[in-house]
């Protein structure tokens, strides 16, 4: 069955639906000098799914579980910094919270929602003129 | 009749447990509302702020409690009322936001309407729900269905935080076209986080 392995959420546990990231699940074998990749892609609408984290070779000792997440750049992306999270001699949990900090503004004027919420009433609207052609008013 | 109190109403005192004959429930474990608890809850008594496109825009905490799977959300409602003139062939009008201590919010309900003329068709106002489709009016009062977009618009703005929800009427159409829009949505949030509406 299809589990959420990874909610990419921020530090009060929101998730973070639009953000446009990728993960990476890296598992570190005592003695072994680099970490292996086991699974990797994009998050999609904030989470990652799959039926469970890979299961660690048996034959080795497994040092820690790593999982990494990489905020994509770009104005329209959520302003999240990217984050790695370890976990020595274990998996990481299943539905596992990411916490990303925030790099962005909190806005807390009222004149400064008011601005950010007209601006992206004008690009929206700019954008929607594309589509639908402005016509003269019989 | 008259507005009972909400002591007329409820007639005991809810952390008192009684038992009602053929129940083996006490009051404790049920939910009891009050009378202005109770008629918020049905007609969603909203105060409307006047906002910076001519539209007038609230939110109010309904009565309803919610658990989802374990875990309880309350719920607000949305309305906003507003023009969508001059005719012309693209409208964004933006609503206000609404921010949330923490969680996201999730719109469970949209009972949102849309009115025009048809004094040169087939006479009066039509109405219809707000979407694709509905019947909008032109500079000849004439109503026609919409051909192009017409929905409420959640948006995340990317430098905020998530939990900062702006909220926008978007509607557009081949032609010119013009309504009146009444915003009426139900969303819940997780419970007792905070809850705050700013006016556009």
């Amino acid at each position: 069955m299809e589990e959420t392995l990874i909610k990419v959420t921020d530090v009060k546990g929101t998730i973070l639906k639009p953000i446009e990231a990728t993960f990476k699940v890296e598992y570190k074998y005592e003695g072994e000098a680099v970490a292996e990749e086991v699974l990797s892609g994009d998050v999609r609408r904030g989470t990652v799914k799959g039926e469970k984290f890979p299961v660690p070779d048996a034959t080795k000792d497994l040092e820690y579980s790593e999982v990494k997440i990489d905020v994509k750049g770009g104005v329209q992306n959520l302003n999240y910094a990217s984050k790695t999270l370890k976990f020595f001699g274990k998996l990481p949990p299943l539905g596992l919270d990411t916490g990303l900090p925030f790099k962005g503004i909190i806005p807390k004027t009222k004149k400064e929602k008011q601005g950010a919420m007209a601006d992206r009433r004008e690009t929206l609207l700019s954008q929607l003129k594309e589509k639908y052609p402005p016509q003269k008013t019989k | 009749m008259a507005t009972p109190n909400n002591e007329q109403f409820v007639g005991f005192n809810p952390s008192v447990d009684l038992t009602e004959r053929a129940s083996k429930l006490v009051n404790s474990q049920r939910q009891i509302y009050t009378y202005e608890e109770m008629m918020s809850g049905a007609v969603g008594v909203t105060t409307l702020e006047a906002g910076t496109q001519g539209q007038t825009a609230g939110i109010s905490k309904l009565a309803a409690t919610y658990n989802i799977g374990g875990i309880e959300y309350d719920s607000y409602n949305l309305k906003c009322i507003a023009s969508l003139t001059p005719e012309a062939t693209a409208f964004v009008i933006a609503i206000g936001s609404i921010e949330v201590g923490a969680g996201n919010i999730f719109f469970i309900s949209n009972r949102s309407n849309v009115e025009s003329v048809d004094f040169q068709g087939f006479g009066g106002y039509t109405n219809n729900p707000l979407n694709f489709g509905a019947m909008v009016d032109n500079a000849l009062d004439v109503s026609n269905p919409n051909l192009g977009l017409l929905y409420v618009n959640q948006l995340n703005i990317p430098d905020f935080p998530i939990e900062f929800n702006a909220m926008y009427i978007v509607g557009a159409n081949p032609t010119n076209f013009e309504c009146d829009a009444y915003i009426d949505m139900d969303f819940i949030v997780s419970k007792n986080e905070t809850v705050e509406f700013t006016i556009a």
